[in-house]
């Protein structure tokens, strides 16, 4: 008998996956971006490092993404919104931590708190910026030099950008995170941080 | 006085000389006629009507290192005649006048035997004991009620006597060795019979074959007398009913100090006589744990006597013509057979009761290994494998020398009884002491070698700027140290030790000891300036000693559990494992040229309540294992076996395996199988598996009528199922199978069985049909296969994304097996055909075994065919492992479809005994394995391996347009125009096979460079080349 049972089980078995669909998924040939203001978050480290989160939030357009170092640039460009762009670059920095990447997903929530005062928008941005000089010190980001050429590039440290950002991002037509200048230096001199706002330069505590 | 006497020794001589050369002569040419005689005194053995009385022994020669299929004959005439001179001489001064052989000794070699040194052969056909070959397929288990089979025998057998009734020296025929013992075929009509009736209904054909045989037999040689050998008096009364052509009973028998009632029985239910073809004592103590020399003579002391006693006029049955004891030296590969050949297992395999010195009940006492006379020994100056008598050895010499028909019972009595055993005791034990290789040791220094080489590297562009100066001299040496230990009689094992002393960098080969290569460190700190300060240092004692292997294994009665550490360990292919879960890890050298420490564990192996049962679990278990855990578990009854395995990952192995085979994640598997023969000829073998179920609800895309998809991996995506059957038709195997692999159903190893060359694929996603056939024509095998195989979902090729407006189009990049759950990779669509012929005419030593090219002892024996792949589909994206990173990365994109084909052959050949020739050729036309750049390589291999007088070594191989010789060559694509190789050196103990041989060699190696070789090795130049040279030695303790 318990031979039979045995037989009837891996019978059974073999029918019941020769009767598989495997076919039955969801189409994704054309997703919709975001282009409102409201931000839900998956996770609370979502978009920032080392967490990847991003990756499975249903909600991130660019998850399933054939992105690259490349055509990254290209699609940053055809964002039609800050909340892509953050979706955008929190799935690139889950893909490659980089601390270009890092920047770019607190530069996009600090432009979707600008566009519509998204509170999350807003705390997310601030730890972001903190996650690139956490992690990412020493990053820096590239721009074109174009009055050498059109190919020529310098680099620039991606920790002084933080500053002013948090410091004062008026410049970078983006709304204060703080409601003073002065808090923003209280709060990364407790992250461990000085910024030099005449200098535009960020340093460590010794 | 003294000229009398001297001119009467002369005319003594004059005379005697003609006698005696016409004697010689006479004996030399002529061969003897055999007879029994019987009258009211019992049995005697006759040879040209004089009495002899058997004093025989069980001979074979198997050197320390070598197996069964170990051919002596195939070994030079010289070599062959001093292992005779060596052996014959000892077993003469004993009183030796008779060897039973089995099968292939060549009757020159018997007459030399005889004319040299007055031994006699039993020449003994096993008739197909242990398989028979049948018009070319190979049958485990012969079985006797197939015509054909019956046919076959008989022909071989009458065969067989044609080839050696003209032979002097050859005593008698002999049939089988305790055939009655492997009745195991299964056949149609036999098998509705109650089990305890099935082997006396096999046993009447086996008996009636035997009688039909020797009746042919004794058409052809009547001067001979015929016997069976029967494990012991079993179905006594089937051989009278049947064998009524047979002269002599031959009896192996273990039944201890007497054979009982033995002599009784045959007198009484058979009335023939009988020479007992196998009987003895092992000399090793399964309860001390240590040789036992006493024992074993005082058993055979024992067993001679009763032998005397019943022979004829001594007043019982009469019918003891004498026999042959087993054996004459020990045969370290009886336990395991093919494994640990070098090592006198002491593992005790069976129980016997007769054995009392050692007889516990419960345990097993008889140990395989330990049962010569004589120990067997290292080869000595002439290359002969020694033969150390024992106390056994030297009783018997004393006993052999007393003559039964002539010596009155009381005085032979009291002679045997008078044998001074302690005084034999003391004697065997000085000899052992002067000996090396005594089984006793705790702990001991078993061996070892060193090895060293100095080379030079170079390279066009270097020679050419710097000439001389552009070459790089390099030189390393290392020992190794083999160390044994049993510090009691359940825990026992083995390590070596290696030591490097320089680290050579030779550029164009991988090898062990690279650990050990010098290397910089750079540390930064701050100075009291606050400035940064990098240091560097070059470390040049890295890793100088390490244990190279390492095994101990405690042998319980309820269990035996073995640590492992980089000795070879074997598949469960054979052992239920129908999924190949367990991959076997017998490539030693593979691993030690990336310092690989594989296989790495433990085992647990139940035994009694535990039967079936078996745990392995370690960080490496198998080469480029996850750190895992598998259990097995096998039931059910003979005809129907079940297998349950479980594989669970306890995480991903954080390094690869080699530099750059990609890790891969945790998983775990689930199987069921079962596999059952009950329809006689035919295997089942059917299985489920549930695998990667880790993986359940993770996201995966595919394609389909060009709109892209996603989805989840579910349950069905996990699991597979195959079924495969196995069925003999006249002489021709059949098999076919059916594989369903859900999306992540990964299995394990497919079992590739005589070196089939299909695109097999671990992974799952695919649905598999295969069929394959062994055609056999005599020795001419001819294999044709073909297989099937569909993905479930294809594979995802790269599109770029876009946007327009606030619609995103994702595109899609090929799959990884990191990134997502599955990926179509080497299980990719394919139909594939091959076919190859192999031509074998020794099938004893297997063509298709791993060491053919050592073992394999035909005159001329090769296989040779071609494979004709179609990838009608294209690959996701292969990953390998970026060593600065430490990390998985992915090539990007996948192989594309490709028609793709191999030509092979190999070929050995033995043309005389003094030349061996193993060559290799490949051309085709291939895939990478990994990187899609560049074209597939269209090459050519050649590559041979000559051994002339088992003293000189000459290996080579010329390339063309192939790969680089280690894997990642062809995982990232990188051919050479030409690669050259040339290793000849010198066996300096020459006797020994080139495996363990020390040697002294010479290696060049040079490969010429072009655009597809790697880019730091030359300038892309056609006429670039790079080169190394240099000589090297091995020396072995």
């Amino acid at each position: 008998m318990k031979k039979n049972i045995i037989w009837i089980a891996i019978a059974a078995a073999i029918l019941l996956i020769a009767g598989c669909d495997v076919k039955n998924g969801t189409e994704s040939t054309m997703i919709d971006l975001p282009t409102d203001v409201v931000l839900n978050l998956y996770s609370a480290d979502e978009g920032l490092y080392p967490n990847t989160d991003i990756l499975d939030d249903p909600d991130n357009p660019y998850a399933n993404a054939n992105l690259n170092s490349e055509n990254v640039w290209d699609m940053y460009n055809d964002c039609p919104s800050a909340k892509a762009k953050f979706y955008l670059w929190a799935t690139m920095l889950a893909r490659q931590p980089m601390g270009e990447y890092q920047y770019y997903v607190a530069q996009a929530l600090h432009e979707l708190y600008t566009e519509g005062g998204s509170a999350n928008a807003h705390d997310q941005a601030i730890k972001a910026y903190r996650a690139v000089l956490d992690h990412f010190y020493d990053s820096v980001t590239w721009w074109n030099a174009w009055w050498v050429s059109e190919d020529a590039y310098y680099a620039v440290t991606l920790r002084d950008m933080v500053g002013e950002a948090l410091y004062d991002p008026t410049d970078l037509n983006l709304l204060s995170l703080y409601g003073d200048p002065a808090e923003a230096l209280v709060e990364m001199s407790e992250w461990g941080y000085v910024y030099d706002f005449e200098s535009g330069t960020m340093s460590k505590i010794q | 006085m003294f000229r009398n006497d001297c001119s009467t020794a002369i005319r003594r001589f004059c005379i005697m000389l003609p006698l005696f050369l016409f004697a010689a002569v006479a004996m030399a040419a002529t061969p003897d006629y055999v007879t029994t005689y019987n009258d009211q005194n019992g049995w005697k053995l006759k040879v040209n009507d004089a009495d002899y009385f058997v004093k025989g022994v069980v001979w074979g020669y198997t050197p320390i290192g070598e197996t069964y299929s170990y051919n002596l004959w195939a070994d030079s005439d010289e070599q062959i005649q001093k292992v005779l001179d060596y052996d014959c001489d000892l077993m003469k001064k004993a009183g030796v006048n008779t060897i039973r052989q089995f099968g292939n000794i060549p009757p020159r070699w018997i007459q030399y035997i005889y004319e040299q040194h007055g031994i006699r052969t039993v020449v003994n056909h096993l008739m197909g004991r242990y398989g028979y070959n049948v018009d070319g397929v190979w049958y485990v288990w012969t079985n006797y009620a197939d015509d054909r089979t019956r046919e076959v025998l008989k022909n071989d057998f009458v065969e067989m006597v044609k080839k050696y009734k003209d032979t002097p020296g050859v005593l008698m025929f002999a049939l089988g060795n305790e055939n009655n013992y492997g009745l195991e075929w299964a056949s149609y009509e036999i098998e509705n019979i109650p089990e305890g009736e099935r082997h006396k209904e096999k046993a009447k054909y086996l008996y009636s074959l035997y009688n039909e045989v020797m009746q042919e037999a004794k058409k052809v040689d009547s001067n001979h007398p015929y016997l069976i050998v029967n494990g012991d008096i079993q179905y006594i009364d089937l051989i009278k009913q049947y064998c009524t052509d047979m002269d002599i009973l031959g009896v192996n028998a273990y039944r201890g100090i007497s054979f009982t009632d033995m002599w009784e029985r045959v007198h009484d239910e058979l009335g023939l006589p009988v020479m007992l073809t196998e009987f003895g004592s092992d000399a090793f103590n399964a309860l001390t744990y240590k040789e036992e020399q006493e024992g074993q003579a005082a058993l055979v002391r024992g067993n001679w006597r009763e032998i005397y006693n019943k022979s004829y006029n001594k007043g019982e049955e009469g019918n003891a013509i004498g026999g042959c004891i087993f054996e004459w030296r020990d045969e370290w590969w009886k336990y395991l057979q093919t494994e640990n050949l070098d090592i006198h297992d002491k593992h005790a395999s069976w129980s016997n009761g007769g054995y009392s010195f050692d007889f516990v009940h419960g345990k097993n006492n008889m140990n395989e290994e330990w049962f010569g006379i004589c120990r067997l020994g290292e080869p000595n100056e002439d290359g002969v494998s020694t033969a150390t008598p024992r106390m056994a050895y030297d009783v018997l010499t004393k006993i052999w020398h007393i003559d039964p028909y002539t010596t009155d019972k009381n005085d032979m009595n009291s002679r045997i009884d008078g044998i001074d055993m302690d005084f034999l005791s003391m004697k065997s034990t000085l000899r052992s002491i002067t000996n090396d290789g005594v089984g006793n040791d705790k702990f001991k220094l078993a061996g070892g070698r060193i090895e060293g080489d100095i080379a030079f590297n170079g390279k066009s562009q270097d020679v050419e700027d710097d000439g001389k100066d552009g070459l790089e001299f390099t030189n390393g040496e290392m020992l190794f140290l083999d160390f044994e230990f049993q510090p009691t009689s359940k825990i026992g094992g083995q390590f070596t030790l290696n030591l490097l002393g320089n680290v050579a960098d030779k550029q164009l080969e991988q090898y062990y000891g690279k650990r050990g290569e010098k290397y910089i460190t750079v540390t930064s700190e701050e100075n009291d300036n606050g400035v940064t300060v990098n240091t560097t240092k070059e470390i040049t004692d890295n890793e100088r000693i390490e244990i190279y292997d390492f095994e101990a294994k405690y042998e319980g009665d309820a269990f035996d559990f073995t640590a492992f550490y980089h000795v070879p360990r074997y598949h469960w292919g054979y052992q239920g494992d129908f999924f190949g879960l367990m991959h076997e890890a017998t490539d030693m050298e593979g691993m030690d040229i990336w310092n690989a420490k594989a296989p790495y564990g433990v085992e647990f192996e139940g035994k009694k309540t535990f039967e079936g049962l078996k745990v392995v679990a370690g960080p490496e278990i198998y080469w480029g294992a996850n750190p895992k855990a598998i259990v097995k578990y096998q039931f059910g009854s003979d005809k129907f076996q079940y297998t349950f395995v479980h594989s669970e990952d306890f995480s991903e192995a954080d390094a690869s395996a080699t530099a750059t085979e990609a890790t891969e994640r945790a998983t775990r598997q689930t199987a069921l199988s079962l596999e059952t023969d009950f329809i006689p000829g035919t295997t089942i073998q059917i299985g489920y598996l549930v695998s990667g179920t880790e993986k359940i609800d993770e996201d995966y895309e595919y394609i389909e009528d060009g709109q892209i998809y996603t989805d989840e991996i579910e349950f069905k995506d996990t699991q597979a199922a195959k079924a495969k059957l196995t069925l003999t038709l006249g002489s021709t195997l059949i098999d076919a199978s059916v594989h369903y692999a859900g999306l992540v159903a990964d299995g394990g190893e497919t079992l590739v069985e005589r070196n089939s060359t299909m695109p097999y694929s671990s992974l799952g996603n695919k649905i598999v049909y295969e069929a394959g056939m062994l055609i056999p024509i005599g020795n001419l095998w001819l294999l044709p296969r073909a297989m099937h195989r569909e993905n479930l979902l294809d594979a995802v090729g790269a599109s770029e994304p876009y946007t327009d407006g606030t619609e995103f189009y994702p595109g899609t990049s090929p799959r990884n097996r990191d990134d997502d759950p599955f990926a179509v990779l080497d299980n990719r669509e394919a139909t594939s055909g091959e076919f190859f012929i192999t031509w074998d005419p020794t099938p004893a030593s297997y063509f298709y075994n791993w060491d053919r090219e050592f073992k394999e002892d035909a005159p001329f024996a090769f296989t040779f065919g071609g494979n004709y792949t179609s990838y009608t589909s294209e690959t996701d994206s292969y990953l390998f492992f970026y060593q600065e990173g430490h990390t998985n990365a992915a090539f990007g994109k996948g192989l594309p479809k490709e028609d793709v084909w191999e030509i092979s052959g190999n070929f050995i050949m033995n043309p005389t005994a003094n030349l061996r020739i193993v060559t290799n050729l490949g051309v085709g036309k291939q895939q990478s394995t990994g990187n899609p750049a560049g074209d597939p390589a269209e090459f050519y291999t050649l590559d041979a391996k000559f051994i002339v007088n088992n003293k000189h070594l000459i290996k080579c191989y010329v390339k063309k347009d192939a790969w680089g010789p280690y894997d990642w060559y062809r995982q990232f694509n990188i051919t050479y125009p030409y690669q050259y190789m040339l290793d000849y050196s010198v066996l300096i103990d020459n006797f020994l096979d080139e495996q363990v041989s020390s040697r002294i060699g010479y290696k060049t190696i040079f490969r010429t460079l072009d655009d597809t070789s790697p880019t730091n090795e030359g300038d892309g130049l056609n006429q670039d080349y790079e080169f190394q040279t240099g000589l090297y030695y091995r020396i072995d303790f």
